[in-house]
C-alpha cells in the first residue's frame, strides 16, 4: 500500500468525514463498474455499492494496516454483490446505458478499438462464464487486482485462482472466435 | 491478445456508465443514520439494563423463606458430586442472594490449587470415612470472601416404592470453610437444641436435634476463618474430636 493510501485508512479509523469521501472518490468507479459487469443492473450495482461503503465505514477499524486494502474492500464488495443478486433474477446487459461514443483514458487506449456492439459482445461472452470463473476474471481484467489480491478478496489459494483464470480464459477462447473476428483482430496465443 | 481485448471490452462497457450522482450523499446519509442508530441502540441497551438491575436488586430482597428456593436453585450436579452453596447476606429483615464471583465444583488435589485460601482438613475421621485428592470439593467466591466445601458421600442402590432398584445418594461428610467476615452462627428454630463448645481454645456451637440428641453440625472459627462440619452417624464427642483434628 502506498503511504497516502495508509495515512487516509487511519484517518477514516478515526472517523474523519472527509477521508471517507476522498477513500470514497478512490474507489467508487472501478467497484460500480466491477457490479455492473457482475450484476448488470444498474439500480442493484447502486445499492450494492452503498452498502459495500456502508460496510467499510462501519467495519474501518477492523481492516488490519499492512493487508491490501483493495482486497478487503472488494471482499466486501463481492459478497454484497452475492448477498443481494443471490435470489434475484437475471437482467440482460443494459445495452441503453453504454453510450455510443466513448473517450477511452490514457491508461486504456485499447477501448478506442472498441465499439459499443463490440464491448456488448465481450460483456455477454464472461456473462456465459460459471460465477466461480467470471469473478476473478472481472476482479483481474476490469478491477485490475492482481492473482494475489484476488486470492485474499475470494478467500481461495493463489493456485486456485491461476487455474480459475486460466480456465476462464481458456472458456472465452471458445465463445471468442466471433468475437475476434467482430473486432476484426487474429486470435492467437 | 484475448486478455487485452478482455480488458478493453469490459472497460468499454462499464467506463462509460457514470455513477449516479446521489449515490455518496445517500452513502452519507444512511451512513450518519446507521450511527446515530448503533448510539441510541446502545445506550437504550445500556438503560435497559440499569432498568433491569435496579428491578432485580429490588426483586432480589428476598425473604428467609424464599432463601430456601435459591438454595435450590444453585443445587449443581456434575461429574464430581452435588453441591448446594447459598451465598446470603443480611440486610436488616431482609436477606438478599448474592451473585458468587466464582462457582467452581472440582476435586480437592484442583481447589487446593485454584483456593485463595489454605485448605484445611480433618486428620481423624470415622472409620468408613475418607478424603483423598479426588474428593469432590467447592471454591466459591463472593468479592474477597471465599467459601471451600468438602463433601463426602456413598451411593447404594435400593428399591423405590414401585419396586424398581434406584441409585440414591447419601452424605456421609460436609466440611465448610469460609474467609468470610460477616458469619452469623445458623441456630434453627424448632426441633433443635444449641449447646456452646470449645474447640482448642476456640468458642464454637453445636446444633443437635432434640429428639435424638445426636448432632447436626458444629460451627466454629479459629479467629481467621470459620467452618462448619456435618458428619453423618456421629455422635457430639466424635464430631467434636473432629473439629479439634482439623489441620
Amino acid at each position: 500500500m502506498h503511504s497516502e493510501e495508509i495515512e487516509l485508512i487511519q484517518r477514516c479509523k478515526s472517523h474523519d468525514e472527509a477521508a471517507f469521501e476522498k477513500l470514497y472518490q478512490q474507489h467508487i468507479q472501478f467497484a460500480y463498474g466491477t457490479v455492473l459487469i457482475l450484476v448488470k443492473n444498474s439500480n442493484v450495482a447502486t445499492e450494492v455499492c452503498q452498502e459495500a461503503f456502508l460496510k467499510v465505514f462501519k467495519n474501518i477499524r477492523r481492516f488490519r494496516d499492512g493487508e491490501p486494502f483493495r482486497a478487503w474492500f472488494y471482499r466486501i464488495l463481492i459478497n454484497e454483490a452475492m448477498r443481494l443478486t443471490r435470489r434475484m433474477i437475471k437482467w440482460p446487459i443494459p445495452t441503453d446505458i453504454i453510450p455510443e461514443k466513448w473517450s477511452p483514458s490514457q491508461n486504456n487506449p485499447e477501448t478506442a478499438a472498441v465499439s459499443k456492439e463490440q464491448c456488448i459482445e465481450i460483456w455477454g461472452s464472461v456473462q456465459r462464464l460459471p460465477p466461480k470463473l467470471r469473478v476473478p476474471l472481472v476482479l483481474r481484467y476490469y478491477a485490475d487486482l492482481s492473482e494475489a489480491e484476488i486470492a485474499k478478496t475470494l478467500h481461495i489459494p493463489l493456485g486456485t485462482v491461476k487455474s480459475r483464470l486460466n480456465r476462464g480464459r481458456e472458456g472465452l477462447r471458445r465463445i471468442f472466435p466471433q468475437t475476434v473476428e467482430l473486432l476484426g483482430g487474429v486470435y492467437h496465443d | 491478445m484475448t486478455e487485452n481485448f478482455l480488458r478493453a471490452g469490459l472497460h468499454r462497457a462499464a467506463d462509460g456508465i457514470e455513477v449516479p450522482q446521489y449515490l455518496w450523499p445517500s452513502i452519507q446519509k444512511k451512513h450518519v443514520f446507521r450511527r446515530n442508530r448503533r448510539l441510541y441502540l446502545r445506550r437504550a441497551g445500556l438503560a435497559a439494563t440499569v432498568i433491569v438491575l435496579a428491578v432485580s436488586i429490588a426483586l432480589g430482597s428476598i425473604t428467609s423463606a424464599f432463601a430456601d428456593s435459591v438454595v435450590k436453585s444453585w443445587l449443581l450436579r456434575n461429574g464430581v458430586g452435588a453441591f448446594t452453596l447459598t451465598f446470603v447476606q443480611n440486610t436488616g429483615e431482609k436477606v438478599a442472594e448474592i451473585i458468587p464471583d466464582l462457582f467452581v465444583p472440582t476435586t480437592l488435589s484442583h481447589a487446593r490449587q485454584i483456593a485463595k485460601i489454605p485448605i484445611k482438613l480433618p486428620t481423624y475421621l470415622p472409620q468408613g470415612i475418607t478424603i483423598n485428592d479426588n474428593t469432590p470439593t467447592l471454591v466459591g467466591r463472593v468479592g474477597s470472601a471465599e467459601t471451600i466445601a468438602i463433601r463426602v458421600t456413598q451411593k447404594f442402590l435400593t428399591p423405590d416404592g414401585r419396586g424398581k432398584v434406584v441409585s440414591v445418594e447419601s452424605e456421609l461428610l460436609d466440611i465448610r470453610e469460609t474467609s468470610a467476615t460477616d458469619v452469623t452462627m445458623a441456630t434453627p428454630d424448632q426441633g433443635y437444641t444449641v449447646d456452646n463448645v470449645k474447640i482448642g481454645k476456640n468458642d464454637g456451637i453445636i446444633v443437635m436435634q432434640a429428639k435424638t440428641s445426636l448432632p447436626l453440625f458444629i460451627n466454629w472459627s479459629d479467629g481467621k476463618y470459620w467452618f462448619r462440619i456435618f458428619c453423618s452417624g456421629a455422635d457430639r464427642n466424635t464430631l467434636i474430636k473432629i473439629a479439634e483434628s482439623m489441620r
